[in-house]
């Protein structure tokens, strides 16, 4: 123990009567404080499980509502998966729109052996051309116009370079994927998540 | 006599600090997300409406000024009661010509008390541009752009007397000029 700092403490401190407002006063700022920090830490908590359960590795349980919405033109979507099926949504960008759209038609096969269905969202101009009708016919059905929730949750992915395996029968994201440059890419990455 | 006792003790000193700390750190928060926001442009709020059916982006930026509501049947916050001052926002925005949309998250989930006005276009389903360029996290929450979709003015929450009075000066600046 220090006893020169015991001195120099003690008169500042222990010579002090303290009032009830004072310890009344004490008490609310505690209290503020302690909601407040608390309010704080709650709601960083809440993010970081929120981000923890969209992790790639995490089982996620976000309903992104349904997806199958309405084309460019305003008409509903075609896409009808049966129940216990499963979606790949995944973000047509203008700038790779040719070569995303290839990627998943190629796979279309693939994926239905798997009972999965491609599902692209249309980002910018990239569902603007005439392309999107014949893009369904081919197997890869096109949404324009979906729920703000399932929208926002796609979005959230694609900006972090994530596709979304989602699960059809209650729209629930079961996983999210690294967005694939190539057909084996996917295959390894779905496949890995589809045996689990 | 008795003596008075110093009215900051340390202890307390160090609470009020702590308080004032965390009041900064919320108003930052809060400042830094709105003026994140203002100025910065949008995409427009194209989708299929309820009523007005499909709402394309051309026909969604015709308006001089466009005001969105981010709102929902379980939000106690969205309720008629908590917003007078909304409603006055929103006469005044549709007086000036522009358009007034309401989005949902779910797209089915609007608020019970049915539109403020017949005129609202409530939204069921959003572009992806849209979604992706706007920051709803919470209701209500309430932005007003320009007719080029840049934001002029943004709330999380409800919409108080005063703020609806910044934005009522706001939308009429922006009209007049």
């Amino acid at each position: 123990m220090l006893p020169g700092l015991r001195v120099g403490v003690e008169p500042a401190v222990l010579k002090t009567k303290v009032s009830h407002t004072e310890v009344a006063l004490l008490l609310i700022l505690l209290l503020f404080a302690v909601t407040a920090l608390g309010g704080e830490l709650l709601l960083g908590l809440r993010d970081l499980r929120r981000l923890r359960r969209m992790s790639e590795t995490g089982s996620s349980a976000i309903a992104i509502g349904p997806l199958s919405g309405y084309q460019p033109n305003g008409r509903p979507a075609s896409l009808t998966p049966g129940e216990g099926d499963h979606v790949l949504v995944f973000v047509l960008r203008p700038e790779k729109r040719t070569e995303e759209a290839r990627l998943y038609m190629g796979a279309a096969g693939w994926l239905r052996s798997r009972s999965v269905f491609p599902l692209a969202v249309c980002s910018g101009g990239a569902c603007a051309s005439q392309g999107t009708d014949g893009d369904s016919k081919k197997g890869l059905p096109v949404v324009a116009y979906a729920t703000y929730e399932g929208m926002k949750a796609v979005a959230d992915a694609d900006a972090n370079g994530m596709i979304l395996l989602v699960r059809t029968k209650d729209w629930h994201v079961e996983k999210r994927l690294r967005r694939p440059t190539s057909l084996a890419e996917l295959e390894e990455s779905l496949g890995k998540a589809l045996s689990r | 006599m008795k003596e008075r006792p110093p009215l900051f003790t340390p202890c307390v000193a160090v609470l009020a600090l702590s308080v004032l700390l965390v009041v900064a750190v919320l108003t930052v928060r809060v400042l830094a997300s709105r003026a994140r926001l203002e100025g910065s442009r949008i995409a427009p709020a194209a989708g299929v409406a309820v009523a007005q059916g499909f709402v394309s982006p051309a026909a969604a930026s015709k308006a001089p000024c466009h005001l969105v509501r981010f709102a929902r049947q379980s939000c106690g916050a969205c309720a008629r009661r908590y917003s007078k001052p909304y409603d006055q926002l929103e006469g005044a925005a549709l007086r000036s010509g522009c358009d007034s949309f309401v989005v949902t998250p779910l797209g089915d989930d609007f608020p019970r008390d049915g539109p403020h006005v017949p005129l609202e276009i409530s939204l069921s389903a959003v572009s992806y541009d849209f979604a992706a360029s706007t920051p709803f996290r919470g209701t209500p929450t309430t932005l007003l752009a320009g007719r080029d979709w840049k934001v002029l003015w943004f709330q999380i929450g409800i919409v108080s007397p005063k703020r609806a009075g910044d934005a009522i000066a706001r939308l009429r600046d922006y009209i007049s000029k």
